[in-house]
């Protein structure tokens, strides 16, 4: 069916941008698989509140970053370093966390109680890719990633808590991740 | 002309005309097969032994770029994408398998044959193609490329790729490659 000129014509403006505000909310503003893995993540721990410590061993750049349910607060490079390569590890405390991208400049984090870390977008808002990454304990230990990150900001998009772990996820494949970092066991661990 | 003998007539019609057209599609699909002649690539045996494949696993190979399934060129490693599983679904944490570098070679191979095979007819005359292209970004000469630039023309890394391209690989350049 074709409607009449007359009545396009008599639409508000305000019309106009319901219909498009509909279109976009409905057909074409969101991404679906970001949504699948955002919902794969699962629901928050009601004894965590939102903030530094929540949701240790999940790839936090999939929602903190632009578009994402926690753009308000954009990450360049986060993730979660562990004490062992044990499925009941704790997070790691206090490690430094150095990072050198392609254009030799470098930032540090440091992990927290739960072994998250994280780097905001503001901080590093010309992080040139790919960047390399080095770990120091606080009991001296060092691991030096072997390989550089390409284009991933989330480490734990390709480390993932061990099989096992109260951390790991039903969507996590074996075969397309590699175990979690750990860094104060007796030698480097976790690196891929 | 009867009504039967006018159905008899279209039926038959129509078998000539399907015949006509089996015998038709056999012909335009028949291959001359000593008409072909295969492709000269880059050897498979130099590029596992010669530390190529190492150098793509190391370099290229990562997670976040062509170790992941949905992506072209894809490279399996031990620190990334397996080809394999381990033992009771657990991760394969053995070394980088025979079916994983044959499956590495045949993807870049068969990412544009007719011009790496072009490359080592020429013996590295021939360079234009994605393999070289790809790494250096288009900031370093070469193509668009997701992960940007990650080679420069100079680096021992580029020499690795066209060195094996070209049918004159050098190990030490692959060696020194995957160490920086």
């Amino acid at each position: 069916m074709v409607m009449p000129y007359k009545t396009i014509r008599r639409f508000s403006p305000f019309a106009w941008a319901g219909i498009v505000a509909f279109a976009c909310t409905f057909m074409s503003c969101t991404d679906p698989v970001r949504s699948q893995r955002i919902a794969a993540l699962g629901g928050e721990d009601p004894a965590v509140p939102t903030g530094p410590l929540h949701r240790p061993g999940q790839p936090c750049v999939l929602c903190h970053s632009s578009g994402g349910p926690a753009s308000s607060a954009p990450f360049a490079i986060a993730g979660t370093i562990f004490e062992t390569n044990s499925p009941d590890s704790m997070g790691a405390n206090g490690v430094q966390v150095l990072f050198i991208d392609a254009a030799s400049s470098q930032r540090r984090s440091d992990t927290n109680e739960v072994g998250n870390f994280f780097i905001p977008e503001s901080d590093w808002s010309d992080l040139t890719f790919p960047f390399r990454v080095g770990l120091l304990s606080m009991d001296g230990k060092q691991v030096a990633m072997n390989s550089t990150v390409n284009r991933e900001g989330s480490c734990n998009f390709c480390h993932r808590p061990v099989p096992g772990s109260p951390l790991a996820l039903p969507t996590d494949d074996p075969r397309a991740s590699i175990p979690q970092v750990f860094v104060t066991a007796q030698a480097a661990g976790g690196t891929p | 002309m009867s009504r039967s003998r006018w159905t008899t007539g279209v039926a038959l019609a129509t078998w000539a005309a399907a015949f006509a057209l089996l015998a038709f599609s056999n012909n335009a699909c028949s291959v001359d097969a000593g008409a072909i002649s295969p492709l000269a690539l880059p050897d498979k045996n130099q590029f596992i032994t010669q530390g190529v494949d190492t150098f793509m696993q190391r370099r290229c190979g990562t997670l976040d770029c062509h170790g992941q399934v949905g992506r072209p060129l894809r490279i399996y490693s031990p620190n990334g994408l397996r080809l394999n599983d381990g033992p009771n679904g657990a991760r394969d944490d053995r070394g980088i398998q025979a079916n994983e570098s044959a499956a590495n070679y045949y993807a870049v191979v068969g990412l544009e044959p007719e011009q790496i095979s072009l490359c080592l007819t020429t013996q590295g005359a021939f360079t234009d193609f994605l393999l070289l292209k790809k790494p250096l970004g288009i900031d370093q000469g070469g193509v668009r490329h997701k992960g940007g630039s990650v080679l420069r023309s100079t680096d021992s890394g580029f020499d690795c790729l066209l060195g094996w391209a070209s049918g004159q690989v050098d190990k030490a350049k692959c060696d020194d490659a995957v160490m920086q």
